[in-house]
């Protein structure tokens, strides 16, 4: 026997010899349904240091332009999304990398990307919390390894709880890697006080999408 | 470097004693526990939604471990489907030579690790390091106290010992050009700076995992710094190290599992990231892992999963919420108890991992208060645990799967517990003794040094209890 068939073996023996603890099946129900209130989020999401602009659609490229210019934002890194097309297509003049290649881009990455723009997949307002998948267009470190992060979310995809978030997941369903991102980077490893920018964005700019007008 | 024992009972009143004379620990720690538990407070204002949602943790936890090992079949099914390499691995000794196997494979050399308590459990460290690899520990505490050549001293606050002074200090002796600022801020920026070279030419990420999805073949990862993903995503080989229990069954157990986790451990309503792992990086993606495996870690699980009692101890989330509500461990510190899991978890776990002969004794550092069992988001009877543990260091056969009982016992000990125990169970001895006692009360010797260190000299009462109710039954309108 290998150690697999012999951990299974053990686990096998002991559940027979001594019968599992009773379980409630189902679990009670959970409290109150919690309803989706983008309110809500906007207070998450700057409770936990982002900051969050919410307007129609079509205004997020001028709007994040004007912020560019003010916070002197260059080094500009996009994937082949949806929010990297239309800023690329606004921005002709100062073209935004488009990140294709780990291999030869990733030193340039780390020490040289200032600010990452992406597409959320969607979002979750109880917690205000942003969903990001991986996939071929977005490679997952545009979301982590840059300073700061600048996301685009269209409220249609938004729903009220990671329950009803996940529900749009299950098997044959996930992508490769599935984040979940509620709020820059930070720690409290040192002595409990709250530090942002550990390891991933110092800063996270949400853009809430409303629809047309 | 590891530094736990595998014989945590050796010198263990010695720790204790240090461990209560050093001012400052104690500051850190009793600030600490109180900012934790404080935020714990916070986050379930309503106590009936907390009882239920512990039901929940409980039921789904539960529901797990009474299909574990389908559930872990299934586990590997899945995973093999998507792309993850899954091994398995009864031992600590097996689980090394079996990481270090892969990272030979590999040809790695430069090694990042998010913070696992797997990993510490064993020694992973030190096995690297005998195989000639650096391993550098990137989540913010651990990182600082693996450069101070310490351990972890909380599960989920490796370095909750140390006060930004003395880090400040670290990191200026430590870290070339680093100027000596207390400014936590930038402390933070610093190991921000430092680990962040590390992540870029890592070679292979260590983690571990939260819990498994056995339905998806997913793994789950719960953190605030970034450091987790750094190291499952940066390095071009990801190895997880997970112990089997961590399975769930279904994507949709997970909310109320981490909604008590988070809660519990650190008073947040979420973390800042939930990463959900579900294959290395496809044909068409540009980055990510290209190989991601799992290691499943036994090392005594199934084991204890064979007795349905200790089998609850396979329940724990690892919140830390356990030692955060524990008087004990917030005046002794995670160091006293010189194991991995420290406080009342540890106390239940190490018995069962190590002996207890070697770790029975960690048992007696409890008052049995309740405090623990009333914090543990799935119910686990944490006091109990202790009792029964401490039952079978002290008696022979017990039938328990737990090695090592009977080693605590102490041949006077119990034969005062049996001249005891033949007192109480006969009315006339007990008479006669509590006679004896109150009428020659001044010639008893004194008490023992170990309790009039701290406390007044005890001296029997005049009369006994039950003589002064037989006195006031013939006298009712007496002295009361
Ligand atoms: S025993 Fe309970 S309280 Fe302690 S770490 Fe485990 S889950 Fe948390």
């Amino acid at each position: 026997m290998n150690s697999k068939e012999r951990i299974l073996a053990r686990l096998r023996h002991g559940r027979a010899s001594s019968p599992a603890t009773p379980y409630d099946a189902g679990g009670s129900p959970a409290e109150t349904p919690v309803q989706l209130d983008i309110d809500s989020m906007i207070q998450a999401l700057e409770a936990a240091h982002a900051t969050v602009f919410r307007l129609p659609a079509k205004d997020w490229p001028n709007h994040l332009a004007g912020l560019a210019k003010e916070r002197e934002w260059t080094r500009w890194w996009i994937g082949r999304d949806e929010a990297g097309k239309t800023w690329q297509n606004r921005e002709p003049n100062s073209p935004a990398t488009l990140f294709t290649d780990w291999d030869t881009q990733k030193h340039d990455l780390f020490d040289n990307a200032q600010v990452a723009l992406s597409q959320a997949q969607g979002g979750i307002t109880e917690t205000g919390t942003l969903i990001v998948e991986s996939h071929s267009n977005v490679p997952r470190t545009l979301s982590l390894v840059p300073p700061v992060h600048i996301v685009i979310v269209h409220e249609s995809t938004l729903v009220a709880t990671l329950q009803q978030a996940l529900d749009q997941y299950g098997p044959g369903k996930m992508p490769t890697n599935l984040i979940f991102i509620s709020g820059p980077s930070k720690t409290a490893d040192i002595q409990q006080t709250l530090a942002y920018g550990a390891h991933g964005p110092k800063e996270l700019v949400v853009y809430l999408c409303t629809a047309e007008d | 470097m590891s530094g736990f024992s595998t014989h945590p009972d050796h010198d263990f009143d010695v720790r204790i004693h240090d461990a209560l004379g050093n001012a400052e620990l104690r500051e850190s720690f009793h600030g600490a526990m109180h900012f934790l538990r404080d935020k714990r407070r916070t986050q379930f204002p309503d106590p009936n939604a907390l009882e239920a949602l512990r039901d929940r943790g409980a039921a789904i936890r539960d529901r797990a471990l009474a299909r574990l090992p389908d559930l872990l079949e299934q586990l590997e099914r899945n995973c093999t489907r998507n792309g993850i390499q899954v091994h398995w691995a009864e031992t600590a000794e097996e689980a090394n030579t079996l990481i270090t196997g892969l990272v030979n494979a590999a040809q790695g050399k430069r090694i990042v690790k998010g913070k696992s308590m797997a990993t510490e459990e064993i020694g992973l460290n030190s096995a690297f390091e005998a195989a000639g690899f650096t391993c550098l520990e990137s989540d913010m505490g651990e990182y600082i106290v693996q450069q101070a050549n310490e351990t972890p001293s909380h599960i989920i606050m490796p370095a909750i010992h140390r006060n930004k002074a003395s880090i400040a200090r670290q990191f200026h002796t430590q870290i070339p050009e680093t100027p000596y600022t207390e400014d936590v801020d930038e402390l933070i920026g610093t190991g921000r700076r430092v680990l962040r070279r590390a992540f870029a030419e890592a070679d292979v990420g260590i983690s571990g995992v939260n819990f498994a999805v056995a339905e998806t073949g997913t793994l789950c990862l719960v953190e605030n710094e970034g450091n987790g993903r750094m190291s499952t995503t940066v390095p071009d080989m990801h190895i997880a190290v997970m112990g089997i229990e961590k399975v769930i069954e279904r994507l949709a157990d997970l909310p109320d599992l981490l909604r008590l986790l988070t809660r519990s451990a650190t008073g947040q309503a979420v973390t800042t990231y939930l990463n959900l792992i579900s294959s290395p990086r496809k044909q068409d993606e540009c980055d990510g892992p290209r190989q991601v495996h799992l290691v499943l870690l036994d090392n005594g699980r199934s084991r204890i999963y064979a007795d349905r009692q200790l089998r609850e101890t396979l329940r724990c989330i690892r919140c830390g919420a356990c030692m955060n509500h524990c008087p004990v461990y917030e005046r002794l510190g995670g160091h006293a108890y010189g194991t991995v899991y420290p406080g009342p978890i540890g106390q239940v776990v190490m018995p069962q991992l190590h002996g207890l002969d070697r770790a029975g004794k960690l048992t007696q550092a409890c008052s049995l208060n309740g405090a623990c069992g009333e914090a543990c988001p799935v119910r686990i009877p944490l006091p109990d645990l202790i009792r029964r543990l401490r039952h079978e260091g002290v008696t022979q056969d017990t039938g328990s799967p737990v090695k090592g009982h009977g080693r605590q016992r102490k041949p006077a000990e119990a034969l005062t517990w049996k001249i005891w125990s033949l007192i109480h169970r006969t009315p006339w001895l007990y008479s006669l003794t509590t006679h004896l006692a109150t009428r020659a009360r001044k010639l008893l010797p004194p008490w023992p040094r170990a309790w009039t260190n701290h406390r007044a000299p005890l001296e029997p009462a005049e009369r006994s209890f039950r003589e002064m109710m037989e006195q006031r039954g013939r006298d009712p309108g007496g002295k009361q």
